[in-house]
């Protein structure tokens, strides 16, 4: 815009300007909207966090008292705040149960299914399959497993019988480590696919003269995934670890309808913490509103920390690259 | 493949052949274990004469009655700290007595198990014997219904000849004789037809042949004795499953197990110092049904049951993880070295992966199909023919799905089209009009992809409760009007294939600022508009924690939140309903997903490439 000498460009420049106004009204429902339904809420967990709102009678007649629900979550002697902060510890490990995995599947499929030594056909229906189970609904993923892997009848328990690996069943969800271990795996399940199809679109978008200068100068395919696609998709793998932080940290469904945090409370998660206080009698809204606040500044740190150390690694190579 | 890289496969698999002579398993001695019982009889012993002497204490009796029970309990305590020494000492060497098993050359130590084929075969012959006696007892019986026959028919012919005959007693013994009669014609019919000398040689050989196979059972059941190990048949015959205990075919497997492997070794080294050849990637298909073998032996391994004094199979991690991972390492090393090798097992690895997609769902369609009683006796991946009655059984439960579906499908299409209108307004808006701030304004829309619904779940159903929006369908529908990602997917398309020359076309020609966005632009967008709406769609129909905070009756629930009632309790005796319940909430995105998975995974792919 600012480069313009020509005169039909200056014409254009002049018309744009009378025109840009409109630019308000095209963008306007949606920031109305915004600020209805997105900013205000969230001035309004604020408003509940630090009021005493509790049952659904008398919430909106509360009074404000000051920050002492987040004094109580950050007591680390009471009841709520123990179980809050299990719980958060607890998502901690099913999110890095799930997402380390993830990862590392989807950066391998994705490296095997656009590399051009390997040619590998039938991609479309490879990526259609491993892709469907992140379209169904988590609800009922989450009952379909809780029913397969159900004690003392469900198909894995008769399965394995069936095959001779045990003589008595399994109890799946009594036992801490195979019931977060199962939650960790259906996020897998669910997720690799989708971070698969995001990386084979970024290492596609990569520009195709580097592959080949890599191929002229004998690169081996390990070589040219570390040292040419890695780098290359750092922004994407950024956004898919932050994109997947967020979702980790609010993981709902199948810990509350698979599991429902049993055994005892270690499959917990902050998000069903949050219902549980707010949506269950005695609902205590201002507590639940609190763990909320706390959650979001949780996850905004962690992006902010995340994309610093990406952004700040790859700054360097940049620099290498260009010395 | 390069000789070092052949060196290195063949050792790996080497190793994984001499692991198969090492112990995997050991049977410990459990027999120390018996003392528990002892043990805990002295116990309870010990307990009672210290409830004695606190009685005698209180009671005030004489020093010496109390030294007395002092005396004796501590004779208790001498035996019980013996017993329990004893026990030690026994459980010490309990790993070092034990039986230790090695997949080759041993056998299984348990022979191989006939009891439950010589049982079924005793059973059968006793109640053959039972029907030849039935049919020989049923012949004899016609003599006796002739008698009885005769003798009512001469009462008849009595009654008929006195002179003054009571009608009435004449009809009730009329009425008789012809049940007689009729009874006899039946078993005349039945057993008229029985050959008493050939009834008599069946039973015969009935009888011998029963007796041949109690003897054998005897004689198996005393052979079972002479062995150290035996198979807790109890416990495999529990619950009516029969578990294959045909362990002849397990020590087949461990040579097969053993075959693979060498045949893995030999196919390497075949084509001689060739970097191509088909038979690396025989190899690799050996190796790889090498390692599934193995882990199929030891995990079954794993799962015999034995008898006491012996425990159950111990397996040792030491042996049986490194028998596991080094055929497997052999094969990655094999697969990076040779890239047709690494073809061939990518395809396996996708196609596995595709069937773990799959299978979970297949499970839920087969066992919608199934009868309760099909489903506990074991998995099947064909389905049954239960369909019609699990579905007549499911209608009359309280899942109400179609309520469901219309609430669902409600919420679904009025948010996507509000998302879908208003998202590509706001990204039309901000690609084609530099007004100020139209940066900042962007980089807020960025920002917002990142705040989680859920943070503020709390805090926007109380507000909805406050105007009064809770319980309705509208705090779904309207917020979609700022979606954030569709602006951003919609901005992208935008700058690809949009030129604001054809903007000032329309200027020129005199189109209003929203005429042009509706009749030009939007039909521009209807590609990326149809991809967003799919995933619209299914992103809201799938949502569930927000509507679970918000709808509170019934009658507005969304099938998501509907699934939970399969928590319910005839789901637990009627397994095969909760799969139709499933089923219902499920196909009908399968079914989108695959007409639509084109659109899907390029909206998934150009959603998530962001700079």
């Amino acid at each position: 815009m600012q480069k313009v000498s020509t005169e039909p460009g200056v014409l254009r420049k002049r018309k744009s300007i009378s025109y840009d106004k409109y630019g308000y009204f095209f963008v306007a429902p949606f920031f109305i909207v915004f600020l209805i339904f997105q900013l205000y809420p969230i001035y309004f967990t604020f408003r509940t966090s630090i009021s005493d709102a509790m049952g659904w009678e008398n919430v909106l007649k509360n009074n404000i008292i000051g920050f002492q629900n987040y004094a109580t979550l950050f007591d680390f002697s009471t009841e709520v705040s123990k179980l809050f902060w299990e719980s958060i510890g607890n998502t901690i490990i099913i999110w890095l149960w799930n997402f380390i995995p993830q990862i590392g599947m989807a950066l391998m499929l994705a490296s095997w299914f656009t590399d051009s030594r390997m040619r590998l056909r039938f991609q479309g229906g490879f990526k259609v399959m491993i892709f469907m189970p992140n379209i169904i609904t988590a609800a009922t993923i989450a009952m379909l497993f809780a029913s397969l892997f159900a004690d003392p009848i469900g198909p894995v328990n008769t399965l394995m019988q069936q095959m001779g690996f045990t003589h008595e069943f399994q109890r799946f969800f009594r036992d801490t480590g195979t019931a977060r271990g199962l939650i960790s795996f259906i996020q897998w399940w669910m997720w690799y696919g989708n971070t698969m199809i995001i990386m084979i679109a970024g290492i596609l978008g990569i520009n195709p003269a580097l592959f080949e200068a890599a191929l002229v100068d004998g690169c081996s395919s390990r070589q040219t995934f570390w040292k040419i696609t890695l780098p290359l998709i750092k922004p994407i793998l950024l956004y898919n670890l932050v994109t997947s932080l967020v979702g980790g940290f609010t993981m709902f469904d199948i810990p509350h309808l698979m599991t429902r945090g049993q055994p005892g409370t270690t499959t917990q998660t902050v998000a069903r913490f949050i219902y549980e206080k707010g949506f269950e009698t005695p609902n205590n809204f201002s507590i639940s509103s609190a763990a909320s606040l706390i959650l979001f500044v949780i996850i905004v740190i962690c992006s902010l920390i995340l994309s610093a150390i990406m952004k700040d690694r790859s700054g360097k190579k940049v620099k290498g690259v260009r010395k | 493949m390069k000789l070092n890289r052949k060196i290195i496969v063949s050792v790996l698999l080497a190793l994984t052949i001499f692991l198969m002579f090492m112990p995997v398993a050991t049977f410990n001695d459990n027999s120390a274990l018996e003392y528990n019982v002892d043990i805990e009889n002295v116990e309870k012993k010990i307990t009672r004469a210290d409830d004695k002497i606190a009685r005698y204490q209180e009671q005030g009796k004489d020093q010496k009655t109390i030294d007395k029970e002092i005396g004796k309990r501590d004779e208790l305590v001498a035996e019980r700290d013996a017993l329990v020494a004893e026990r030690d000492e026994l459980l010490k060497n309990a790993a070092a007595s034990g039986i230790k098993y090695s997949l080759l050359p041993e056998k299984l130590p348990v022979p191989n198990n006939n009891q439950i084929a010589l049982e079924a075969d005793i059973k059968a012959e006793e109640d053959a014997i039972k029907d030849i006696k039935a049919r020989v007892d049923g012949y004899n019986k016609l003599d006796e219904d002739r008698q009885k026959v005769a003798d009512q028919e001469k009462v008849v012919a009595d009654l008929n000849a006195a002179d003054a005959v009571d009608p009435e007693k004449l009809n009730v013994e009329q009425t008789k004789l012809q049940n007689l009669k009729d009874t006899l014609a039946a078993n005349e019919a039945q057993f008229g037809a029985v050959d008493l000398a050939a009834e008599q040689k069946k039973l015969e050989e009935a009888t011998a042949r029963k007796e041949v196979a109690t003897k054998a059972l005897n004689d198996h059941k005393a052979e079972l004795n002479n062995y150290e190990l035996q198979v807790d048949m109890v416990v495999v015959n529990e619950g009516n499953k029969i578990y294959p205990t045909n362990f002849d075919a397990y020590n087949v497997l461990t040579w097969v197990a053993l075959g693979l492997l060498i045949v893995s070794i030999v196919l390497i080294w075949i084509p001689m110092d060739r970097p191509i050849s088909k038979f690396y990637t025989y190899a690799s298909f050996t190796n790889l049904a090498a390692v599934l073998v193995l882990a199929y032996l030891i995990l079954r391994l794993g799962g015999i049951p034995i008898k006491t004094p012996y425990s159950n199979p111990v397996i040792k991690d030491i042996v049986a993880w490194p028998m596991l991972l080094m055929p497997l390492v052999a094969l990655l090393v094999h697969c990076s070295s040779v890239t047709n090798t690494k073809r061939s097992m990518l395809y396996v690895l996708c196609t596995a992966l595709c069937a773990l997609s799959l299978l979970p769902f297949w499970i839920m369609l087969v066992n919608a199909t199934r009868s309760s009683q099909q489903i506990q006796s074991g998995v099947s991946l064909l389905p049954s023919n239960f369909l019609s009655r699990n579905w007549i059984r499911f209608q009359q439960q309280d899942f109400n799905a179609l309520v469901g579906f219309k609430n669902s499908a409600i919420i679904a299409f009025g948010s996507t089209a509000l998302s879908v209108y208003f998202s590509a307004l706001t990204a039309y808006g901000l690609t084609v009009y530099k007004f100020k701030g139209h940066k900042f304004l962007y980089a807020v829309i960025l920002a917002i992809i990142m705040i989680p619904g859920q943070v503020t779940g709390t805090g926007f159903t109380l507000f909805m409760h406050q105007i009064g929006w809770r319980d309705s369908f509208l705090p779904l529908i309207i917020p979609a009007i700022a979606s954030a990602s569709t602006v951003f997917f919609f901005k992208q398309y935008l700058e690809a294939n949009f030129q604001v020359s054809l903007v000032e076309a329309a200027r020129i020609d005199g189109a209003g600022e929203f005429y042009t966005y509706n009749k030009i632009v939007m039909p521009i967008m209807v590609p990326a508009m149809a991809t967003m709406a799919i995933m619209a769609v299914i992103g809201s129909w799938n949502n569930y924690m927000t509507p679970l905070m918000l709808l509170t009756s019934p009658e507005n629930h969304t099938l998501p939140m509907m699934v939970k009632e399969l928590r319910g309790d005839i789901y637990k005796t009627d397994y095969g309903l909760i799969y139709v319940g499933l089923s219902l909430t499920a196909l009908p995105l399968m079914i989108v997903y695959f007409c639509f998975s084109k659109y899907i995974i390029a909206g998934v792919a150009v959603g998530g490439v962001k700079e």
